[in-house]
């Protein structure tokens, strides 16, 4: 599999959902101490209408590219949604099953390159942090 | 050992493909090796060296009364004496550590705790690897020591002077630098701050990662406190490094492990310690690592430091004006070793690494643990570079062949 598909690297230079949030009730903040790489995930709890979630940072074109389209993943879902789609992706990402989405399919190339699989995994892992914390406490 | 010396006797200077030839790993030719500040590979004189050991000569060093340990300890003594004179120093004042990580913590956590308190102050650069940053970080948290820094010039990125002169006095207790930065290649003028340090009473410390293959060393001459390098730098094996010291400076630090080997004498209650570097080898030594690092001094000289200098810096030079050419941006304005870093701010290191590794091409990417270096040049890392003398013109090409390709993709 091709870690830099077209369609991560369009991903990578015109992400969607790449903005800042400040006011979002939730922050994830994926940081990866290898390389430097930083990213911002907000997350708007959504009680009634579903997640509102968008990211900021920099990285990698894998990396950014996973971050978008996490976001775009966990849009319009619930806290419990939300978490088993992460967990859906992660558990995909390490058996290379089928996602079901074609997008996430060609982040699973990363599995391939040992010192890249943090590229693709880190902006959900943090995710996966912060809504558990959140469905914890709340 | 005549085996090995007959395997480069015949390598005469200058002949560079022959000098490829002795490294195994690059033999295959399928492999455009351009981490070597990271490591360098390793001759087979020194691989050889390292086997021989293990078949035909193993045994600890320093209490064995039969024919096989005193031949380890005399091996032992004999590349402490050889690494002596490819620093230009006494031997009684090399100490074999694991690396520079280690030696540079020996120092920073041996110092008496008298020697800082709360006031006093240590200069450090801010290119610094983490390795010469983090050990005096913990050394200020400890004492209550200030960390002052060092200013780089913009763009030039090597010190500014004047800015040294003026924070380098009463107050400063040490100063830790690197002779060259792993992370753009500049080559420092340490020997000027040696004067200042020592003017204001100040011990001198170098961190000499980059510095055994760049250029002769002279740490007695140049009037260095202490100094740190590791083995694996300059064609040696991993888990051997050096710590040079003075000796009235080694003296001075606590030991940072306690144990055998270590003793002058010990009773239920206390122990004395012995005198000199050993005082510093508690345990087993890495003997192996040792004698491959003795091989790898026999290795550089019959090469010549000059000679791979003066190679490696024809290769910088070429990459250096090529990347320029094709639009990348360079650190630093000059580069004085055999280390060049790049980076372009629409494409991520790792993503050029990562693409050029499926093209046979080995580089190092990420902020090259000099972290708040980075982030200060508002950068995440950077491309890296770093020759050996082993490297060819071909491989400059090839890798700017690739990094075309790379750019392609990305536009």
């Amino acid at each position: 599999m091709d870690l830099y598909h077209p369609r991560i690297l369009e991903l990578s230079k015109e992400p969607v959902n790449f903005r800042k949030n400040e006011e979002a009730e939730f922050k994830a903040h994926a940081y990866n101490p290898l390389c430097g790489d930083e990213f911002t995930i907000y997350l708007d709890d959504g009680r009634t209408v579903g997640l509102k979630v968008s990211f900021h940072g920099y990285g990698c074109a894998v990396s950014k590219a996973s971050a978008a389209l996490l976001t775009q993943s966990l849009e319009g879902e619930d806290l419990k949604g939300a978490l088993q789609k992460i967990e859906h992706f992660m558990e995909c990402f390490e058996s290379k099953a089928d996602t079901g989405n074609a997008d996430l399919n060609l982040l699973l190339a990363a599995r391939d390159f040992p010192s890249r699989r943090s590229c693709a995994l880190q902006a959900w892992q943090e995710c996966q942090k912060t809504l558990s914390a959140i469905k914890k406490t709340g | 050992m005549a085996k090995d010396e007959k395997n480069f006797g015949a390598l005469s200077a200058g002949d560079w493909s022959a000098l490829r030839q002795q490294f195994p790993i690059l033999r295959k030719g399928d492999l455009c090796y351009l981490d070597n500040a990271a490591t360098t590979h390793k001759p087979s004189s020194v691989i050889e060296a390292m086997e021989h050991f293990y078949r035909a000569e193993n045994a600890t060093v320093h209490r064995g009364a039969y024919a096989l340990a005193e031949k380890a300890s005399l091996r032992m003594e004999s590349v402490r004496e050889q690494m002596a004179q490819f620093m230009g120093v006494e031997s009684h004042e090399v100490v074999f550590t694991s690396g520079t990580t280690h030696s540079l913590n020996i120092i920073a956590q041996g110092l008496p705790d008298q020697f800082l308190k709360e006031g006093d102050e240590i200069v450090v650069c801010p290119s610094a690897h983490h390795a010469n940053l983090i050990p005096w970080q913990e050394l200020s948290r400890r004492t209550g020591a200030a960390l002052r820094f060092l200013d780089l010039i913009p763009d030039q990125l090597t010190w500014d002077l004047d800015q040294a002169k003026k924070i380098i006095g009463d107050k400063t207790k040490l100063v830790a630098v690197a002779h060259t930065s792993n992370s753009t290649g500049i080559r420092y003028p340490f020997e000027t701050l040696v004067h200042l340090a020592h003017d204001a009473g100040a011990l001198f410390i170098l961190d000499a990662a980059q510095a055994p293959l760049g250029e002769a060393l002279h740490f007695g001459r140049s009037g260095v406190d202490f100094a740190a390098f590791s083995g694996h730098k300059m064609f040696g094996p991993t888990g051997i490094g050096i710590l040079y010291g003075k000796a009235a400076k080694l003296a001075s630090l606590r030991p940072d492990r306690y144990g055998g080997d270590m003793i002058r004498n010990v009773t239920f209650q206390q122990a004395t310690y012995a005198e000199g570097p050993r005082r510093f080898e508690g345990g087993t030594p890495h003997l192996a690592g040792i004698i491959g690092l003795g091989q790898a001094i026999q290795f550089i000289e019959h090469i010549g430091i000059d000679p791979m200098r003066s190679r490696c810096s024809s290769l910088v030079k070429r990459a250096r004006s090529l990347l320029l050419e094709d639009g990348w941006k360079v650190l630093g304005s000059q580069s004085t070793s055999s280390i060049l870093s790049f980076y372009d701010d629409g494409i991520h290191p790792h993503d050029i690494a990562t693409l050029l590794n499926q093209d046979g091409i080995a580089i190092r990417a990420g902020h090259h643990c000099a972290h708040p270096f980075m982030r200060s040049l508002g950068l995440s890392g950077t491309a890296r570079l770093s020759f050996a003398a082993y490297n060819t013109m071909k491989e400059v090409d090839q890798l700017m062949d690739s990094l075309k390709k790379i750019r392609t993709l990305f536009s």
